[in-house]
């Protein structure tokens, strides 16, 4: 092969290759960051009227909007997450980041005053999520089992263990509804 | 999906736009001596002497017109090779590098199976954030590539290639800021180490290579990166995975730019 020859391909050869390394550096800079917009987790509870059929099945998904006042007590540090809650079909509940069991109060105040009340405990198992470093660490919890008492509550059902911040309903509240 | 088909578009003809300066190493062969040229020989007092001239196979067939095919074996030689953007980006400090050797066979100068093995690596903290990811784990790829030209054994080569590659690597996710129950008011460190995770990919390749002396050749290539299965822990999927790149959608894009050495 001739010198000019040699050039002819050196030349072209050696300016793709540095392209190619540009590329290499542009793809290594190029970053695009996508941090969720709705990045709350909380829990998801919907209440719901526990109604029986004739077999003595529960009645699932009879929503209700519950008219009495509704404060809900994290139990432990004593902090009020839910304070007079009125009118709704359901409340969304902070979660404790680091802790094995929440223990929740319900606690309802009707017109005359008089306050039922029920304690919720949520067994559950917490797991550090991310989506990217530019983005901020959350904690996400999966539902390992529920329990309550029942002067006011029915059932509690477990619809979506995974407490994240999708939005989904978690639990299922059944109250006694009046005959 | 609309504009995902417009950014693959996007990226196939900025493939063809870096290709362009190999278009001279396509060139055709030189067209053959025109026939009065040959059938002039130099007059002297031969005398009974009688000239002697060496010619090759080559050199007759391509003044006849005739194109010399050169004996390919099957099993035409193996070559190894480097990636030099792996290195460049560690030297600039990158986010991201891998970096990259490679071993092919040639068969029938058609063919070249090829195995790359390297090592990627990962240091990268969070926009605003002291949020920080670390990954340095092996990769390899299984493949072949397929010569384009080779029925033009001059040297130039261009590729269009298939791999499958596949990464076994931890990761480590932490910051130095703690994370605040806003409820409890606890407070827990963010340090998770040695995170495990596997990603098996596919990857399409186009590339173009050059002779530039004797065994010493030059060449690069474009790769469309698709993953085929990808195993991440609970935390999240990892910010880089080693050999693909970063993954949004599970897509990527990459090259290389190479010495290699046919031996």
């Amino acid at each position: 092969m001739s010198k000019k020859g040699t050039s002819y391909r050196l030349l072209p050869s050696i300016a793709g290759g540095v392209m190619a390394c540009v590329l290499g550096v542009a793809l290594c800079a190029c970053e695009s960051v996508s941090c969720p917009l709705n990045n709350t987790v909380e829990s998801v509870y919907g209440f719901y009227a526990a109604l029986y059929d004739d077999n003595g099945q529960l009645v699932k998904d009879q929503g209700i909007s519950i008219g009495d006042t509704l404060n809900v007590t994290l139990l432990g540090p004593d902090s009020i997450i839910a304070n007079r809650v009125t009118n709704q079909s359901g409340v969304n509940l902070p979660v404790s980041f680091y802790e094995d069991t929440d223990v929740i109060e319900f606690a309802l105040t009707d017109t005359l005053s008089r306050v039922g009340r029920d304690t919720l405990w949520i067994h559950k198992r917490n797991t550090h999520h991310w989506d990217d470093p530019s983005c901020p660490v959350h904690m996400w919890h999966q539902v390992l089992g529920v329990r309550s008492t029942h002067h006011l509550i029915d059932t509690v059902l477990v619809t979506n263990p995974q407490i994240n911040y999708d939005g989904l309903e978690n639990f299922q509240i059944y109250f006694r509804i009046a005959e | 999906m609309v504009s995902r088909t417009s950014r693959y578009i996007s990226a196939l003809l900025s493939s063809a736009l870096l290709l362009l300066p190999a278009c001279p190493l396509l060139a055709s062969t030189p067209p053959a001596l025109p026939e009065e040229q040959l059938r002039t020989l130099p007059e002297g007092d031969l005398q009974g002497d009688s000239i002697v001239v060496n010619l090759d196979s080559t050199t007759v067939a391509e003044a006849l017109g005739q194109k010399a095919e050169k004996k390919v074996h099957f099993i035409n030689g193996f070559g190894v090779g480097v990636d030099f953007v792996g290195l460049v980006q560690k030297a600039i400090g990158a986010d991201w590098a891998q970096m990259e050797v490679l071993a092919r066979m040639n068969l029938k100068e058609r063919f070249f199976v090829v195995f790359e093995l390297g090592l990627g690596e990962a240091d990268h903290e969070g926009r605003d954030l002291d949020n920080h990811f670390h990954v340095r784990s092996p990769y390899f790829r299984l493949g072949c590539d397929y010569n384009i030209r080779h029925k033009h054994p001059d040297g130039n080569r261009f590729f269009v290639g298939l791999r499958y590659a596949f990464s076994a690597y931890k990761y480590d996710l932490t910051s130095p800021t703690p994370i605040t129950d806003p409820v409890w008011g606890t407070t827990q460190p963010f340090d998770l180490q040695g995170l495990s995770g596997n990603a098996h990919w596919g990857e399409l390749v186009l590339g173009v290579e050059t002779r530039l002396w004797s065994i010493i050749r030059l060449g690069w290539d474009m790769r469309f990166k698709l993953i085929i299965t990808q195993k991440s822990h609970e935390v999240g999927v990892p910010w880089y995975i080693p050999g693909l790149g970063k993954q949004p959608d599970g897509i990527a894009w990459g090259g290389t730019f190479k010495l290699l050495f046919d031996i």
